[in-house]
């Protein structure tokens, strides 16, 4: 055996032993910090209270149900602990599937630690549009370790508004939640292709079997027939509903468009987004001019099965092939008045496509974030 | 897509064009399939249920036609055409055609081999490029294991190896002087494609620079990157990248064979959420040593290791889990008035196609400790440091293979805690060839192995975890190529655990306590009639039996009657 030979596994092992020495140093412990709960752990008066933030009036958990309106309040849940424990609030929809969790690692529970104003932490929402029908959530409160349960009902008279509020520096305009949330720019019915007669073609305002908030979606389906990706559309009433200067922002890159979009799986859906502005400055409320204004699409392949929020700044929004350029041919965020909704099948043409839009919102300087990603 | 489709377009028509004058041959081969199963779900915990479906019948014909295209040596390309038929539909309502696989591949001036399409990524190391099993199955009845091999070709299963979409090369060089030879390897795949609507491109790519100096001394460099492709409006920014060497020792005399071998290395893991702009950016630390040694006459060898895997080690193309233990079960979805989801058990894990995971993910999966506690996510489970030792015949034996193994594993911090996990493994397991040993011209073996784990913790929150998992099986040919076939597999798993939950920066968020005390047995006679190497029918009948008094609370059982005729070509 050579030299070489022998030395080699040598220099190779102590290299083994050098690099091996890369260990890398800990907190005490990794993940949020976890006890065992005390076989003497209680909450105290066995009571989750809850609080409207606006009045401060109290409520104790018990056989009435206390109620909410989302719209103009919020609320804060309190409950005291003889031991710092690991806690889970939980607060579950009885109309969608909207949750919003508070977990925490405290002796008590206060409006520090679990204050909700009315966002999920999920793509639902919580609550319908009309206060005649409350949302009947659950609100359980239980700890890891114990089989110490607290449970309460309560009612979500009207969902959270997000119409003209400006949320963490982000201003939001609602479009059209499809409940009558803001009627100046509601959808209108479903305009089919003609030429697609006999493809089964059909959209639905008040969708109602599948929607992410409240009592409806807008639902459109249809076959290709005539093999030119047009399937139908919809609009905002006059196409100039929205006042000029409604949008401050003036860079097209600071504006965004969001909506929840649902994915059956059939492929080559795209739902299509066309925005419209006044260029010309036409009055209020008199139909948009398609001839002397701008109007530019953005289409959304919808390649996923379920609900997703998609947002996209407004400056991802093309010339369509057709009928554009005809007014000052920049995007002007501050002139936009209107918009349309179109489904298509593409990239390719002739297929059965399917999808439901619910909560379309125009974000200003950030994108709509109802709930943590 | 678009432009994977230009470049498989121009890579096959550049070959072709460079080979026009050699020889074109054309080939079919493929796999044809028939299913059928009848179903029962009973129990218990089905009393008083009027709503969850009790009994069902299913199954599917499939045709896997795959053309083979051969210029000279310098080009292949297949497809395969799939056409799948679900038991029970009429006229073709249901039947599906696809492209299961396409694949062109060849070689690059007579130096390289190129593969481009749907690919295989792997003859890498387990820190690197691994696809850890699911659950330890070395000793499992021959019953089971074709059960289980339906379910693996089903999910592109081959070994250890990725199956992703993309392109790879490779090539060895021999040198006359100074190293004996030099082989790389290098692979580009995208596991995720962008909706351009805030979700982007997603690159696994890496290679391997293997050096082999000699007989003695071989070493390697490995590198695997996960990247984000970023194009506007995205709403994360990822990468994480692993840097590992490699180095084995290996003495081969006539009589026995001494080898220990290393591997090193490091990840870095980022992830930027944009749009909230958090970015959480951490690295950590892979040791493993490795010792074999074998003694030719008695066909024994010994073997031991020693392993460190950082808590934050993170290299998703070594532990992405096998299955996906949330995912949604095709056989008997719901329980409880069809109100919740059943939970997945072992017989599940065996025969369900749609609970594994085809592609690689970022972030460790959820995994249920009764299947496997000590290395969930193969030998990269990351937060495990400790030592293996054992014994086991040689892979050439071929009357008797048997093994016995003992790992000392812990953890290198806790979770939660600053207590940290235990683990002790014990396992072991015999494949006895009676046909051969009596040179009989049939098939007679028997098998059996057996794992017990156990998982303690003191302090705040202790943890006392045991489960003990058994294999038992004989294959007996008794006519001519009618083989009857038997095969039990028990597990019974008691105490507690906490299930840990993780974010999407990989990051332990929560946790679930999980208690358990439970027991499943799969009890499977059948039959096999064998018509050629590559033709067989199975008819077999497996009964089974889930209970747990404690997390799920569940007490029912599942009869399953499953024909199987496969035919490879």
């Amino acid at each position: 055996m050579s030299r070489k030979i022998i030395f080699s596994p040598i220099l190779c092992l102590l290299a083994l032993t050098l690099i091996s020495g890369c260990k890398k140093k800990y907190d005490e412990h990794i993940g949020p910090h976890y006890t065992s709960v005390p076989s003497d752990f209680a909450i105290v008066n066995n009571r989750l209270d809850i609080y409207n933030v606006l009045n401060s009036s109290g409520y104790v958990s018990g056989p009435s149900v206390v109620s909410v309106n989302l719209k103009t309040n919020h609320q804060f849940y309190a409950a005291k602990f003889n031991y710092n424990v690991r806690w889970n609030l939980t607060i579950s929809s009885g109309l969608t599937h909207a949750v919003k969790v508070f977990t925490g690692f405290t002796d008590y529970i206060d409006s520090t630690n679990a204050k909700w104003d009315g966002a999920s932490d999920n793509e639902y929402f919580f609550g319908y549009t009309s206060s005649s029908q409350p949302d009947y959530v659950t609100i359980t409160l239980n700890i890891p370790g114990s089989d110490i349960v607290i449970r309460d009902t309560m009612k979500v008279l009207m969902k959270k508004n997000y119409h003209k509020q400006t949320i963490n520096g982000i201003y939001h305009y609602l479009v059209d939640d499809f409940d009558g949330g803001n009627d100046t720019t509601a959808f209108s019915p479903f305009y089919i292709d003609a030429a697609d007669i006999n493809g089964g073609n059909t959209g639905t305002p008040g969708y109602s079997a599948i929607k992410n908030q409240a009592n409806f979606s807008y639902h459109m389906t249809g076959l290709d027939i005539n093999n030119n990706t047009y399937i139908g559309s919809c609009n905002t009433p006059t196409l100039n509903d929205i006042k000029a200067n409604t949008f401050t922002v003036t860079d097209p890159h600071n504006l965004f468009i969001n909506l929840y979009v649902y994915g059956t799986g059939k492929p080559n859906t795209t739902v299509s987004i066309i925005s419209y502005e006044n260029d010309a400055a036409q009055a209020a409320g008199v139909p948009l001019d398609q001839h002397i204004n701008d109007k530019f699409i953005y289409q959304i392949g919808v390649t996923w099965k379920g609900w997703k929020l998609v947002s996209f700044p407004y400056s991802d929004f093309k010339r369509p092939n057709t009928g554009a350029g005809l007014g000052n041919n920049q995007l002007n965020p501050e002139k936009i008045s209107g918009f349309a909704m179109e489904l298509d099948s593409y990239p390719s043409s002739g297929f059965d496509v399917e999808a439901m839009v619910d909560m379309m919102v125009i974000t200003e300087n950030g994108v709509f974030q109802p709930y943590e990603k | 897509m678009k432009y994977k489709v230009g470049y498989l377009v121009f890579v096959f028509l550049w070959s072709v064009c460079s080979v026009s004058h050699a020889q074109v041959q054309f080939n079919f081969n493929g796999l044809g399939r028939a299913i059928v199963t009848t179903n029962k779900l009973s129990g218990p915990t089905l009393n008083g249920d009027t709503v969850t479906p009790k009994k069902g019948v299913s199954g599917y014909t499939l045709f896997d036609l795959q053309p083979n295209l051969v210029i000279g040596n310098t080009v292949r390309a297949n497809a395969i055409l799939r056409l799948r038929n679900p038991f029970g539909s009429f006229y073709g309502a249901s039947t599906v055609f696809a492209f299961r696989q396409f694949q062109i591949m060849g070689k690059i001036g007579k130096v390289a081999d190129y593969e481009i399409g749907d690919i295989y990524i792997g003859g890498m190391t387990k820190y690197t490029v691994f696809k850890p099993e699911e659950i330890w199955h070395d000793y499992e009845s021959d019953i089971h294991a074709m059960r289980r091999s339906v379910v693996e070709y089903e999910n592109f299963v081959k070994g250890n190896m990725w199956r992703l979409q993309g392109v790879q090369a490779y090539s060895n060089f021999g040198f006359n002087k100074g190293i004996k030879s030099l082989n790389v390897r290098l692979f580009g795949t995208r596991t995720n494609a962008s909706n351009t609507q805030g979700t982007p491109d997603r690159l696994l790519v890496g290679g391997r620079l293997g050096i082999v100096q000699s007989q003695y001394l071989a070493v390697g460099v490995n590198y695997v990157g996960m990247l984000d492709v970023r194009v506007n409006n995205d709403s994360v920014d990822y990468s994480n990248n692993v840097l590992t060497g490699d180095v084995k020792l290996t003495l081969d005399r006539e009589k026995f064979l001494v080898q220990l071998a290393g591997e090193l290395g490091t990840s870095n893991f980022k992830n930027t959420q944009v749009y909230s702009k958090v970015t959480k950016q951490y690295n950590d630390y892979v040791t493993d040593i490795d010792f074999k040694a074998v003694y030719k006459p008695l066909k024994i060898k010994v073997f031991g290791a020693y392993r460190s895997v950082g808590a934050q080690f993170t290299s998703p193309a070594a532990q992405t889990a096998r299955l996906n233990v949330l995912q949604n079960l095709s056989l008997f979805e719901t329980i409880n008035n069809a109100t919740v989801g059943r939970n997945p058990t072992l017989y599940d894990r065996l025969t369900d196609e749609g609970m594994y995971n085809r592609s690689v993910a970022p972030v460790l999966y959820m995994f249920q400790p009764e299947y496997g506690n000590l290395s969930p996510y193969g030998d990269a489970t990351p937060n495990r440091t400790g030592i293996t030792a054992g014994i086991g015949s040689d892979t050439s034996a071929k009357v008797i293979q048997a093994e016995a193994r003992v790992d000392l594993y812990s953890e290198l911090v806790g979770e939660g805690v600053a207590d940290k996990r235990k683990f002790t493994s014990l396992r072991g397991g015999l494949r006895f060839n009676l046909g051969t040993l009596l040179k009989w011209n049939r098939i007679l073996s028997f098998n059996a192995g057996a794992r017990q784990e156990n998982t303690t913790r003191g302090g705040e929150a202790p943890i006392d975890f045991k489960s003990t998992l058994i294999d038992l099986g004989a294959t007996v040919e008794t006519f001519k190529k009618l083989d009857l076939l038997f095969g039990v597999k028990l597990l019974n798993a008691k105490g507690n655990e906490y299930l840990t939950l993780r974010d999407q920066f990989n990051l332990i968020n929560n946790y679930i306590i999980y208690n358990l005390d439970m027991n499943e047995a799969i009890i499977s006679p059948g039959v096999r009639l064998r018509f050629s190497e590559r033709s067989y029918l199975t008819g077999t009948y497996n009964a089974t039996a889930y209970k747990d008094t404690k997390f799920f609370n569940y007490n029912y059982k599942i009869h399953q009657v499953f024909f199987n005729y496969t035919l490879v070509f």
